[in-house]
């Protein structure tokens, strides 16, 4: 009887923890997605990618996190650092590609509004410094609070203040028409 | 994940509409049901190929640091250190030394001794043939 509960237990604690997975992919996928999205740039696929990486580690490292919340931030953690990665990758291959004509394909964003709006959008975001455009997609676009910023971001609250304030000023200034238009065009 | 306590910045009537407005147009186009599908076999094939593999780094760097040795002291390239604990005999001071006088200079390189300390050493008849025959 002993024998069988010892044998019975591996089982057990894999779909408990592979259902608790499932169910912590269900609930922060598109967030996620979406996060990562608007980090790497309005590219889906290195969006996937960063995300199903971040997956991956918060897939082995379930059995350590007790609690949903501190296992979300670190998840979360683990996209920001993920697109982190990735825009510098992608700086050394827009390099290369630039060196080398014909070289690497610009990946299709499948994206909702304007396209040429969305574009400018990306640039005006990429001339911000990586921690400026961290603060203000994680805050301004994805929600998430001054404390929760700084807790993903691993940056005092205070500097991501300061990122944010400085990310909306160069914004406001690179995206003036949209600054001022208030006809709410918005899809 | 949201705390009590937790805050957002204070914006203007302005700039909540021109953040409203950059969020909205900078959106990816929301997961159908077929793409989630898409995504999610993919997040598991991708778990199944990647088994957790035990760290083998530090493993691996000795290998290749024996290795390494090993080539290098083939080819002759590296010559381990000389153990330094043991007495050193003198070449260049055997040089034009005759057979005879070894047994005295061996001796003093063994124990490192001064001349005047030989007395201590060698037996009387030893000293009576270095007395005659090395002017001492």
């Amino acid at each position: 009887m002993m024998e069988e509960a010892l044998v019975q237990e591996p089982p057990t604690v894999t779909l408990e923890l592979e259902q608790r997975f499932h169910l912590f992919v269900a609930s922060h996928r598109a967030r996620a997605l979406r996060l990562a999205w608007r980090l790497v740039g309005g590219d889906d696929a290195a969006a996937e990618d960063v995300i199903q990486e971040a997956f991956i580690k918060a897939y082995r490292a379930l059995g350590q996190f007790r609690e949903e919340a501190s296992l979300a931030t670190w998840f979360y953690q683990i996209v920001v650092r993920q697109a982190h990665n990735y825009c510098r990758w992608r700086t050394v291959r827009e390099t290369w590609r630039a060196l080398w004509p014909g070289g690497l394909p610009h990946a299709a964003a499948q994206a909702s509004g304007d396209p040429l709006l969305r574009r400018r959008i990306a640039k005006a975001l990429a001339q911000l410094s990586g921690s400026q455009k961290e603060a203000f997609v994680l805050v301004h676009m994805e929600g998430f609070s001054v404390r929760e910023a700084s807790a993903l971001m691993e940056k005092p609250e205070g500097t991501v203040k300061s990122h944010l304030h400085r990310a909306l000023q160069a914004l406001r200034s690179e995206l003036a028409d949209l600054a001022e238009d208030t006809g709410g065009n918005a899809p | 994940m949201t705390q009590p306590r937790d805050e957002w910045p204070q914006l203007d009537h302005a700039e909540e509409q021109f953040v409203r407005r950059l969020t909205a147009h900078y959106a990816p186009k929301p997961l159908t049901p077929a793409r989630r599908v898409a995504l999610d076999e993919a997040l598991w094939a991708r778990l199944h190929r990647q088994p957790r593999q035990p760290r083998l780094t530090p493993a691996f760097a000795t290998v290749a640091v024996a290795l390494l040795i090993t080539c290098l002291s083939w080819s002759g390239l590296f010559i381990p250190p000389a153990h330094d604990g043991g007495p050193r005999i003198s070449i260049s001071a055997m040089s034009s030394t005759e057979p005879w006088e070894y047994e005295l200079l061996y001796a003093r390189e063994l124990t490192d001794t001064a001349e005047r300390d030989e007395r201590a050493i060698l037996p009387d008849d030893y000293l009576g043939i270095a007395r005659v025959f090395l002017d001492k």
